[in-house]
């Protein structure tokens, strides 16, 4: 097993969007690191299938190809209908002196194609009814598909089958495929790995083969448990209480068999969760409530990441803040709306006078000349006049007494009081400049200060004020959306309602852990009386006391299992934790930040900075990519286990001083190992943009800068846009240009 | 009084705020960036009317016919056509020819009406909307002066 393994080659053939054959060849860790370089999408994450494919069958990481077919589309499409297409994936690797031959192969019967019209487009009718997706129609010819792994030993010219071993049994050997994504590491896996505790668990217990010795423990467990039916009323009413409450502890039917509930686990992740739902009690249930609690933690993180802070309460105050400014804001901003149409109807309404007000004076002056003489209004002149006829005297005593002589009137002074009393109806008009004198004086005239003061000055103050009021709250609205943007807020409200969610999600999934915990210690106490109660009944009876014995054989065995399995977990983990943090120290820039990195006993992970504070869930993407390196770099190390590692996208989102530093940290990382890199030219070629001025560094990128410690061997994927990509060699503009 | 003022509304005539000023009352009536926003056609009148004087503008004749309809004049509002129409002729009969009034207002008011939707269209929009109010008393005080 510690024979260190290298990949000598991989040949593609019409593999998806590989055309033809493509092969690329590997370095030796001593001749430096390989280095695949591909823009996205044009094919790395389908390198990790086709190497998944080859020795498993599998591919992980399909979800970019939904809908486009394993062989080569232009390839199958040069065949005539009814040949055979053929696709194959070969793998050479070394391990010790040995050379092993690792191929795949699939044969397809080209069908002629059949086509799906949507909407305007007519698009290739594709199937995956029989584990691949094909064009319609295809079939795939079972008995030609093969899967082989040949071998050539050291002075050996040919490779050979070994026809004793199942091709499946020595892969699994040389790379079980639990154990394929700690080797073959895609970005998403190292992104989400302090995500749960599966894969910290399955990395120290398969690598270090401790789960094959829990199995063991638990078919003891069972035999211990298993006290069989003896026909004695008594015992068995006992066994029955026991065995009900140990259905309990395990979540076991009445049959013995697990027991789900219909409550679904939290953000149930097909890869690290082994149920969709909940066990329905016990030990299983609150094993997996656990776990999920890591999760809502995480997941907590992330919402706390994503305010940008750790300090949600922050948040959340200045959240207050903000909902009560926007408030005032609006209420200002109508006040404002209110005061500029108040503003303008009274400018306005009021100018015109303020404009007109030499022509209103000029025209009242007139008015009042006119009043003084007592020629207006006219309807008080009408008045006196009809007045002095009544009366038949005037003023000036002169006979104004009607007198009438055939039907009219011969008084001559009366006669003449009524001509000018009939002529004075062409001055009714001029009334209406009486009104009008009162209005402007009442309005404006009789105070023109109050006038202007009112009218203008008012409003002018009313609405700068209201302006000055509603610019305050906004700023201030400005001012908190900076610290929240500064916080890195997105949508505020619902972080806040999804971090209130997850916060009370957790504290009721651990109260219910800790009713199943009573519950299981009410149990547990039960059942040492109901076992002690038995013990006594068995004692009594000649059969039941041969199976006593036996029950108290398991126990010991148990015990003793229990207590190397604990031991050997516990050795295993001190050594991992140790050399995870001797690993991650010496990578790390910033050394003095951490304190210890402590695995537990229930596999959950701790890294400890000096203020004594779990800050796993706050690492910086490169930070996390880091320790998720120097993990599976510990687990190798403590359990000998020699695979290459194949990292995809290792640096997708990771930039600035952790990019520099891990520049500078991997050539020393693993040095006995082979490391093949499948990067973006963007991660590897391109200078790196996030640079700092103030780092005082070059802004040279990342693959140069691996280069001034160790030499990396570079191939390039092109053509991928039209189905037809190669893999070629490539040199990088930094060498060209020395 | 209220059967004098009825009287008064029969003799008003509409008024004409000139046919080709229409398109432009109706802009600076339904438009945010305009003080007249939410206004009416007779208020854009009566405002441009006494501009105009204040300005001291030579009065212009309006083109087609009065579209505004004389009830829409309210009796302060005709005081202030009145007087601007007896300052203008120095003669307080021309009142009782409420014809000969409304002419002079509506010549004041297309002479002012030019002056102020140019100034108005074509303020810089860093100047805030109300300032154009205060300018304009300004620039009367300063002419006043």
């Amino acid at each position: 097993m510690s024979e260190k393994i290298k990949i000598t080659s991989i040949k593609l053939e019409n593999y998806r969007q590989y055309f033809g054959t493509q092969s690329v060849d590997f370095p030796n860790r001593e001749d430096g690191f390989a280095a695949i370089i591909g823009e996205n999408g044009a094919g790395k994450s389908n390198l990790l299938n086709a190497v998944n494919w080859c020795f498993y069958k599998k591919e992980p990481h399909t979800k970019k190809n939904e809908g486009y077919g394993i062989i080569n589309q232009i390839y199958l499409d040069s065949l005539e209908n009814d040949s055979i297409a053929s696709m194959s994936v070969q793998i050479d690797l070394q391990k010790g002196e040995d050379e092993y031959r690792i191929s795949r192969v699939l044969k397809v019967i080209k069908t002629e194609y059949q086509y799906e019209e949507i909407g305007s487009a007519k698009t290739l009718k594709m199937t995956d009814a029989q584990g691949y997706v094909l064009p319609w129609g295809c079939e795939v010819i079972e008995n030609q598909s093969t899967f082989e792994i040949l071998k050539r030993l050291k002075h050996e010219q040919n490779f050979h089958s070994d026809k004793k071993v199942s091709p499946n049994i020595l892969m699994n050997e040389i790379l079980p495929e639990t154990l394929s994504s700690y080797f073959i590491l895609d970005g998403e896996f190292l992104e989400k790995f302090w995500t749960g505790i599966q894969k910290v668990k399955i990395g120290i217990e398969q690598i270090s083969q401790l789960h094959l010795l829990d199995q063991t423990l638990q078919h003891v467990d069972l035999l211990r448990k298993s006290v069989p039916q003896l026909g004695k009323q008594d015992i068995d009413t006992l066994t029955k209480k026991i065995t009900l409450n140990d259905y309990y502890e395990y979540s076991k039917d009445h049959k013995g068999n697990d027991s789900f509930s219909s409550e679904p686990r939290f953000d149930f992740d097909s890869e690290n969760d082994e149920n969709e739902f909940y066990h329905a009690t016990g030990d299983p249930r609150i094993k997996e409530l656990e776990l999920d609690i890591v999760k809502m933690e995480t997941k907590a993180r992330e919402v706390a990441e994503q305010f940008g802070a750790s300090s949600v309460g922050a948040v959340k105050t200045l959240k207050e803040q903000y909902d009560t400014e926007e408030s005032a804001y609006k209420t200002a901003f109508h006040d404002y709306q209110q005061a500029e149409k108040q503003y303008f109807s009274s400018f306005i309404e009021n100018l015109p006078l303020f404009f007109l007000k030499p022509a209103i004076e000029y025209s009242i002056g007139i008015v009042d000349d006119l009043r003084k003489k007592g020629d207006l209004p006219y309807e008080a002149k009408k008045i006196f006049t009809n007045d002095l006829l009544e009366l038949g005297k005037c003023i000036c005593q002169t006979n104004l007494e009607s007198k009438i002589e055939g039907g009219k009137e011969t008084n001559p002074s009366r006669i003449e009081v009524m001509k000018v009393r009939d002529n004075m109806a062409e001055d009714q008009g001029l009334d209406a400049s009486v009104n009008m004198k009162f209005y402007f004086e009442e309005k404006m005239l009789g105070d023109f200060n109050k006038f202007t003061t009112s009218s203008f000055d008012l409003p002018r103050k009313e609405l700068s004020q209201a302006n000055q009021n509603s610019l305050q709250h906004n700023t201030a609205i400005k001012e908190i959306k900076l610290k929240l943007q500064n916080l890195g807020s997105v949508d505020i409200e619902q972080l806040v309602k999804d971090h209130d969610y997850l916060i009370q999600k957790i504290q009721e999934t651990r109260s219910e852990i800790k009713d199943i915990e009573f519950t299981l210690n009410q149990n547990e106490i039960k059942n040492r009386e109901y076992r002690s109660d038995r013990k006594k009944l068995m004692g009594k009876d000649s059969k039941a006391k041969k199976i006593a014995h036996e029950q108290s054989v398991w126990d010991s065995v148990s015990e003793i299992f229990e207590n190397t399995f604990s031991e050997l977990k516990k050795e295993i983990r001190d050594e991992v934790q140790s050399k995870t943090m001797e690993i991650f120290l010496q990578t790390m820039y910033k050394q003095n930040k951490f304190k210890s990195f402590n695995i537990e006993p229930d596999y959950s992970v701790r890294l400890i900075d000096q203020k004594d504070v779990s800050i796993l869930g706050s690492l910086s993407a490169g930070e996390s990519l880091f320790l998720a390196l120097s993990f599976i770099s510990a687990i190798r190390d403590v359990t000998g286990y020699k695979f290459p590692l194949v990292i995809d996208t290792p640096l997708g989102r990771v930039s600035g001083t952790p990019r520099y530093l891990l520049s500078q940290a991997l050539p020393k990382y693993l040095p006995d190992e082979q490391i093949i890199f499948l990067a973006t030219d963007t991660e590897f070629l391109n200078p790196d943009t996030n640079v700092h001025e103030a780092e005082g560094r070059t802004e040279e990128p990342f693959g140069q800068l691996l280069e001034e410690q160790i030499n990396v061997k570079y191939s390039l994927i092109t053509g991928m846009e039209n189905n037809t990509a190669e893999i070629i060699d490539y040199i990088p503009k930094w060498r060209k240009d020395d | 009084m209220e059967e004098r003022r009825l009287s008064e509304d029969i003799k008003f005539p509409d008024v004409n705020y000139g046919e080709d000023n229409k398109e432009k009352y109706n802009e600076l009536t339904i438009s945010e960036w305009s003080p007249f926003f939410n206004h009416t056609f007779w208020e854009i009148f009566i405002f441009s009317m006494s501009y105009a004087f204040a300005k001291n503008l030579s009065p212009m004749e309006p083109t087609g016919k009065g579209t505004l309809n004389a009830k829409m004049f309210s009796p302060p509002t005709r005081h202030l056509m009145r007087s601007l129409a007896i300052k203008d002729t120095g003669d307080i009969s021309i009142i009782k020819d409420s014809n000969k009034v409304v002419k002079i207002c509506e010549k004041y008011s297309n002479a002012g009406f030019q002056e102020i939707y140019t100034r108005i269209k074509n303020r810089p929009s860093e100047k805030p909307l109300e300032k154009i109010f205060t300018d304009m008393i300004n620039e009367v005080n300063r002419d006043s002066d």
